[in-house]
């Protein structure tokens, strides 16, 4: 009888220790946490033509701001082959002012049409706008062309728009 | 780093558990009078309190039942609750409720040391289906440029489902009473449930944010002796035993 009692009670304290093994399996999950990329931005590259071919060119002490916020520059006089410009998320039209500062440059005006659809990313970093660029209008005086090339806008920095001067 | 360590860590403990698992199959001896009766095993899930404990935002609750049917046959039935709260404000806020019901069997792996004998090692089965509300209070996206964007979502009914495969066991440790644990694969068989927002947390099922989930749940249950099943002898092989141990008393008892 008391060997069966001992019994007993080892194989109760075995089961409490199993327990607490399989408490430590639970770990803390930390949901604020945000290791995904949530910027959507559009991409432009800039492009020169030589002899018929186009080339990758950077051009020189760019000035940039969009339409409704000339307060507030995203380049100021730098120079870049590429740059990343946000979209406005509240609306469906965002247009963009560059000017590269050369005495004789006159600067353009460019207007990207779009649809929106909200995604969720993750519960750390929440939502982004994915974007579905429909038109791209431009004025063109330093502006030769310009082509639309990846019309979707996601999280990976992909060239939307190519402009060539 | 950290999470290499955390790795290893947590696959160490699962073979702790696994050979704690094997210790405690020592077959048991017949200790038990009661085990001639038979009836509805009622459990409660201890793992839940860890879990809550570990990750303050889920509450969780999970009462089981089953009842033999047959030798090594059981059915069983898992019900309970959940509550999600995640507060990562500004950026993401969401609140989610609901009940859940699973129903399926357990089948019992190991050799029966005499015919009542109610430990068990098993491998069960089970469907499960949820029925919750999960709503975005407030998100925002952050954009210095324009403007943030502000918006929510409004409660939104789910019934998410899913299947379940168990390897567990249960032992008798006092009479009618048990304790044991057991190991949850679950598979999300609707997977495209809740666009564009997937539940964080189903409840029953975990975490959502994968298709399939592991889990381990630890029980401690009581049976509440209602009847006295037809138990065919699980082996021929007892019935065998059986008798010659009988035959032996009788002839000690004779002389």
């Amino acid at each position: 009888m008391r060997e069966e009692i001992f019994c007993m009670n080892r194989k109760i304290l075995l089961y409490i220790f199993c327990f607490l093994i399989t408490c430590s399996l639970f770990s803390c999950e930390n949901y604020k946490d945000c290791n995904s990329p949530v910027q959507t931005s559009l991409g432009i590259g800039f492009f020169q033509m030589v002899n018929g071919t186009s080339r990758d060119s950077t051009l020189p002490a760019l000035t940039m701001y969009g339409i409704g916020r000339a307060d507030s520059l995203l380049a100021d006089s730098a120079s870049y082959s590429s740059i990343y410009l946000p979209l406005n998320q509240n609306v469906d039209t965002t247009a963009f002012f560059i000017q590269p500062n050369s005495p004789s440059a006159i600067g353009d005006t460019i207007t990207i049409k779009y649809k929106r659809s909200l995604q969720f990313v993750s519960s750390g970093c929440g939502f982004t706008t994915f974007f579905n660029i429909d038109t791209v209008y431009s004025t063109y005086h330093f502006i030769d062309s310009l082509s639309l090339t990846t019309k979707n806008i996601v999280t990976s920095n992909a060239i939307n728009i190519q402009i060539y001067y | 780093m950290r999470s290499i360590f955390k790795y290893i860590i947590s696959r160490i403990s699962y073979l702790l558990l696994l050979i704690i698992m094997a210790s405690a199959l020592t077959p048991s001896s017949a200790q038990f009078k009661s085990d001639d009766k038979y009836g509805l095993r009622l459990g409660i899930d201890l793992s839940r309190i860890p879990v809550h404990y570990f990750n303050l935002y889920r509450t969780d609750f999970e009462i089981q039942a089953d009842a033999r049917v047959d030798s090594d046959l059981y059915i069983a039935a898992d019900a309970g609750w959940n509550k999600t709260h995640l507060d990562n404000k500004p950026v993401f806020e969401y609140n989610s409720n609901g009940v859940y019901l699973k129903a399926g069997v357990d089948y019992n792996l190991i050799k029966l040391q005499f015919p009542q004998e109610a430990n068990m090692v098993y491998a069960g089965f089970r469907y499960g289906i949820a029925r919750m509300t999960r709503s975005i209070p407030q998100y925002q996206i952050n954009d210095p440029y324009w403007g943030n964007v502000n918006g929510s979502f409004s409660s939104k009914a789910l019934m998410p489902q899913w299947g379940e495969l168990i390897l567990g066991m249960k032992a008798e440790v006092l009479n009618n009473f048990f304790m044991g644990w057991a190991l949850h694969l679950r598979i999300l068989t609707t997977q495209n449930i809740g666009n564009p927002v997937r539940p964080y947390i189903i409840p029953g099922f975990g975490n959502a944010t994968k298709n399939s989930v592991f889990d381990v749940s630890y029980t401690i249950s009581y049976r509440i002796p209602m009847w006295k099943p037809k138990l065919k002898p699980p082996r021929e092989k007892h019935k065998a035993e059986k008798k010659t141990e009988e035959g032996k008393v009788s002839n000690d008892k004779k002389p």
